[in-house]
C-alpha cells in the first residue's frame, strides 16, 4: 500500500476525527458525576464503535480471499482497514477513560496496541521496501523461484570452473540436467590453463563455491557480503589474471552478485511480509477477547 | 545497476531459450508460501488460545475471576474479593440497593437534622460509591455527584430552605460561607482571649502570659476526631483564677480559702456562713477587734457574723449600676441574671463544647452541615486557623475560622482536598440503624450464591 495523498488525506481526516471524539468525551465527562469510564454511556457507545471497527478489520482477510465478489473493491477495503484501524485506538482510549486497567482489559489494550504498531510498521514497509527492493534488486526474480534459482547457481558456476581448470567440475549439479548446445560450445573460448596458477584457481573456486552456498561460510562470507566487495575481489582478480580469463571472472562475478540480490531480495521479503505473522493472529485474537470482554463487563 | 566494466552483459552467461526455461521451476504455485503457513498456523493457535480462554472465562473459573476485575477492591471489601456473586448477584443488571443494604445502613439525605429537604429521586449506591479502584476508598465521592444536586437544589428536592445557594465547588463565590460567620456566641461569660494572649510576654500575680491555647483547650485523646474537652473552671481556670473566690475581706482567715465554684449562689453563702461561725467557735473573742477600718468592734457574735459574712458576699456578688462601679468577683466573669433573696442569679453556663443555646443543654455544632476534626489538624498551630484569637475582647466573638482561611489548603492546593466529601456527609449517621450480626452471619453473606 502505498501511502499517497489520498491515504494521507484520509489519515488526518482520522486524526481530526479522533481529536473531535476526545474533545466530546472530555466535555461529557466534564459534566459527568464520575468522570471517564467505560461503563458510563459515551464510554458503551466507543467500546460498541471501537468493537465494530475489529469486525471490520478482521473482515479484510475474507475479503481478499473473495476476490471474484463484486463487494468493494480490495483497495478500498485496504485503505478503509487502515483508516479504521488507527481510528480505533483512540476510541479504545476513550472507553477506557484512558486508563490501561487489569486482568483481561489490560490484556486487550496491549493486544490493540501490538496490532497497531505492527499494522502501522508493516503499512511503513510496505511504502517503502518495494521502491527499494526495485533499486536494490535489479535481478529480482519470483519470490518462490528464488530456492530454485539458488540451487542452479552453483552449477553454473560449475561449468565456467570446468573452462578454467580444463574439465575438472568442483561440483555435481546435482540434480539440474546440464544440456549444452552447439552454439553454447561454440560460445565457450577455451581457456589457457597456463595462464593461471592452480593456487589461484582453488581459491576463487573455494570463495565462489562456499558463496554460492545456501549457507554461506567465512572467508566467503566477510570477501562477498555486499556488491562493493564482490567488484573488488573480483577486480583485484582481472589485475592478476591474464586478459583472457576475464570473461570467465566476469560471469563468476555476475552469478555472485546475483547470489547476493537474490539473498537480498529473500530479506527484503521476510521483512515486507514478516510482519503479518504477528499482526494477523493477535487481531484476531482480540477480536474473540474483545467479545468476550463485552459480554462479561455487561454481566456483571 | 551493474559496473559495466566489471560485470558484463546477460549475454556473457550461458543462456539459451531452454536454459532460461529450465531455470524455472514451474510447480511454484502449487507449494504454499511459508509465510501463508506459519500465518495461518499461528492464526489458529491464537484464536484456540482465546477461544479457551472465553471458555474459561465463561465458566467462571476461580482462578479467572481477578483477570475479569476491571481493578482490585478496596481493602474494607478484600475480605469477598474472590466471590464476585457476593455483590454482582444478578447477570446482566445493575448491582441493586437492597446488595449493598445487607451490610450497609445509608441513612437518606441530608445528613444534618437542620436541613429537613427530601431528595426528589432515590439514589443507587454504585452511583456514588465506585469499588475496583484499589486504594482509593469507596467513600471517597467524586464532587460531581454533589454538584449535581447542589448547583440546583430546588430542582433535585422538596422543601429545601436554603434558597439561592448554588454550590459547585469549595472556591469563593462557588460555596457559600460558614455559618458560624454570622452567628455571634451569646455564651454568659465574660471571656477576654486578648488577656489571655498579650502579643507582649509579661506576668500578672506570677502568671506568666501569653498563655499556650492547649492550657484551656484541650484536645480529648479518646476522641477519634480531636474534640476539645468543653472548659472547665476547676480543670482549666481554677489554676490562675482560684483566688478570685477568695471571699476573707477582713483577713480573719489564716489562710485564704477560696469559695466552691459552684453554680448555685445559695451554696457558697452556706459555705461562708459555716467558715465564719467556725472561725468564731475557735476564737469568740476575736469579734472584739474592730473589723476593717472601722474603730469600734462589733457589739456581739451575730452582728459579727452579720458583718463578715455581708461585706464577704458583696465582695463575691456585688453587680456595678454604674460606669466605674466595682464589680464583684463573680461578675469578673459570670453575667448576673437577677437576685433571688438577697443573692444573685448567675446565668447558667452549660458545660459545652459547641455554640451555646440557652434551650440546648449540649448546645449545638458550630458547623451545622459539615464535620471537623481537629485530630487531622493537629499539626498546625491554633492561631493559623483561629486567626482572632489573639485580639478577641468579648465572648460574642466567633473565633471559627471563615472559608478563606481554609482555602490555602483545601481550595487552592490542587491536593484533592476540595471534594465535598472531606468536609460533608450525605449520609445521616443519627438517623443509623443499629443492626449487628455475628461473624457468621457476615461470612454466610459472602458464601451467598446468585440469585
Amino acid at each position: 500500500m502505498i501511502i499517497d495523498q489520498n491515504l494521507k488525506l484520509a489519515l488526518k481526516t482520522t486524526v481530526a476525527l479522533a481529536l473531535a471524539l476526545t474533545l466530546a468525551h472530555l466535555i461529557y465527562a466534564g459534566s459527568s458525576s464520575n468522570g471517564l469510564s467505560g461503563r458510563s454511556a459515551m464510554g458503551i457507545v466507543f467500546g460498541i464503535g471501537a468493537t465494530a471497527i475489529f469486525v471490520f478489520e478482521c473482515l479484510l482477510s475474507a475479503r481478499k480471499k473473495l476476490v471474484a465478489h463484486r463487494i468493494g473493491r480490495v483497495q478500498t477495503w485496504l485503505r478503509a482497514h487502515i483508516w479504521l484501524g488507527l481510528l480505533s485506538f483512540p476510541l479504545i482510549l476513550l472507553h477506557s477513560g484512558f486508563r490501561w486497567g487489569s486482568g483481561l482489559a489490560a490484556a486487550l489494550m496491549w493486544l490493540a496496541a501490538i496490532v497497531l504498531v505492527s499494522g502501522v510498521t508493516g503499512m511503513v514497509l510496505q511504502h517503502y521496501l518495494p521502491r527499494l527492493m526495485q533499486n536494490l534488486v535489479d535481478k529480482e526474480t519470483i519470490y518462490d523461484e528464488i530456492p530454485n534459482r539458488l540451487k542452479r547457481l552453483p552449477a553454473e558456476a560449475d561449468r565456467l570452473f570446468e573452462r578454467l581448470t580444463g574439465g575438472a567440475g568442483l561440483q555435481n549439479a546435482g540434480s539440474v540436467p546440464m544440456l549444452r548446445t552447439s552454439a553454447e560450445f561454440r560460445a565457450i573460448t577455451p581457456a589457457p590453463q597456463e595462464l593461471l596458477s592452480s593456487e589461484i584457481v582453488a581459491d576463487i573456486k573455494q570463495t565462489v563455491h562456499s558463496y554460492l552456498m545456501d549457507r554461506p561460510t567465512p572467508p566467503a562470507t566477510k570477501l562477498l557480503p555486499v556488491r562493493e566487495s564482490i567488484q573488488a575481489y573480483f577486480g583485484q582478480l582481472r589485475r592478476i589474471t591474464p586478459f583472457e580469463v576475464h570473461g570467465i571472472l566476469n560471469d563468476l562475478e555476475d552469478i555472485c552478485e546475483e547470489r547476493r540480490q537474490l539473498a537480498l531480495q529473500q530479506r527484503l521479503h521476510h521483512w515486507l511480509h514478516g510482519w503479518l505473522l504477528i499482526h494477523a493472529p493477535t487481531s484476531f485474537a482480540l477480536l474473540v477477547l474483545t467479545f468476550v470482554h463485552a459480554v462479561l463487563a455487561l454481566k456483571y | 545497476m551493474p559496473n559495466e566494466t566489471s560485470v558484463p552483459d546477460e549475454r556473457g552467461r550461458v543462456r539459451s531459450t531452454k536454459e532460461i526455461a529450465q531455470r524455472l521451476d514451474y510447480g511454484y504455485f502449487k507449494k504454499r508460501h511459508p509465510f501463508g503457513v506459519w500465518k495461518s498456523r499461528l492464526t489458529w493457535a491464537f484464536l484456540a488460545i482465546a477461544a479457551l480462554a472465553a471458555i474459561t472465562f465463561a465458566l467462571g473459573a476461580p482462578a479467572t475471576r481477578s483477570l475479569l476485575s476491571p481493578g482490585p477492591v478496596s481493602s474494607p471489601h478484600a475480605l469477598f474479593a474472590a466471590r464476585c456473586e457476593t455483590c454482582h448477584s444478578n447477570a446482566f443488571s445493575r448491582i441493586p440497593n437492597s446488595t449493598c443494604l445487607k451490610c450497609h445502613d445509608g441513612p437518606i439525605h441530608p445528613a444534618k437534622d437542620v436541613d429537613q429537604a427530601s431528595l426528589t429521586r432515590s439514589h443507587a449506591c454504585i452511583e456514588c460509591h465506585i469499588e475496583h479502584r484499589g486504594s482509593i476508598d469507596p467513600k471517597t465521592v467524586s464532587d460531581g455527584n454533589c454538584t449535581v444536586c447542589h448547583s440546583n437544589l430546588v430542582a433535585h428536592a422538596s422543601g429545601v430552605t436554603l434558597k439561592n445557594v448554588k454550590i459547585t465547588a469549595f472556591r469563593p463565590g462557588l460555596h457559600p460561607d460558614f455559618s458560624p460567620e454570622y452567628r455571634a456566641d451569646l455564651r454568659p461569660l465574660k471571656l477576654n482571649h486578648a488577656a489571655h494572649l498579650p502579643a507582649t510576654a509579661k506576668k500578672v500575680q506570677k502568671i506568666r502570659l501569653p498563655m499556650r491555647c492547649a492550657d484551656c483547650h484541650m484536645t480529648d485523646r479518646n476522641s477519634p476526631t480531636g474534640n476539645l474537652i468543653p472548659v472547665a473552671f476547676d480543670q482549666h481556670c481554677a489554676r490562675c483564677h482560684a483566688r478570685e473566690l477568695e471571699f476573707d475581706v477582713y483577713e480573719l482567715l489564716k489562710t485564704p480559702v477560696p469559695a466552691p465554684h459552684t453554680k448555685d449562689p445559695r451554696s457558697i453563702h452556706l459555705f461562708i456562713v459555716s467558715t465564719y461561725q467556725q472561725i468564731l467557735a475557735e476564737n469568740p473573742g476575736i469579734i472584739r477587734r474592730p473589723l476593717g477600718n472601722d474603730v469600734v468592734a462589733q457589739p456581739n457574735a451575730a452582728a459579727w457574723l452579720d458583718k463578715v459574712i455581708a461585706a464577704s458576699e458583696d465582695y463575691l456578688f456585688h453587680i456595678a449600676e454604674a460606669p466605674g462601679e466595682r464589680e464583684g468577683k463573680c461578675g469578673y466573669c459570670h453575667e448576673f441574671a437577677g437576685h433571688d433573696l438577697g443573692l444573685p442569679i448567675i446565668a447558667k453556663v452549660n458545660r459545652i463544647q459547641g455554640r451555646y443555646q440557652l434551650n440546648i443543654p449540649d448546645g449545638e455544632p458550630w458547623l451545622l452541615r459539615s464535620e471537623f476534626s481537629h485530630r487531622t489538624h493537629r499539626s498546625i498551630l491554633c492561631e493559623s486557623c483561629h486567626t482572632k484569637a489573639p485580639t478577641s475582647t468579648k465572648t460574642a466573638d466567633v473565633l471559627i475560622p471563615v472559608m478563606k482561611t481554609c482555602l490555602p489548603c483545601h481550595g487552592d492546593s490542587h491536593a484533592g482536598l476540595d471534594r465535598c466529601s472531606e468536609c460533608h456527609l450525605f449520609h445521616n449517621k443519627n438517623r443509623e440503624k443499629e443492626e449487628r450480626r455475628s461473624t457468621n452471619q457476615i461470612l454466610s453473606l459472602m458464601m451467598t450464591r446468585r440469585h
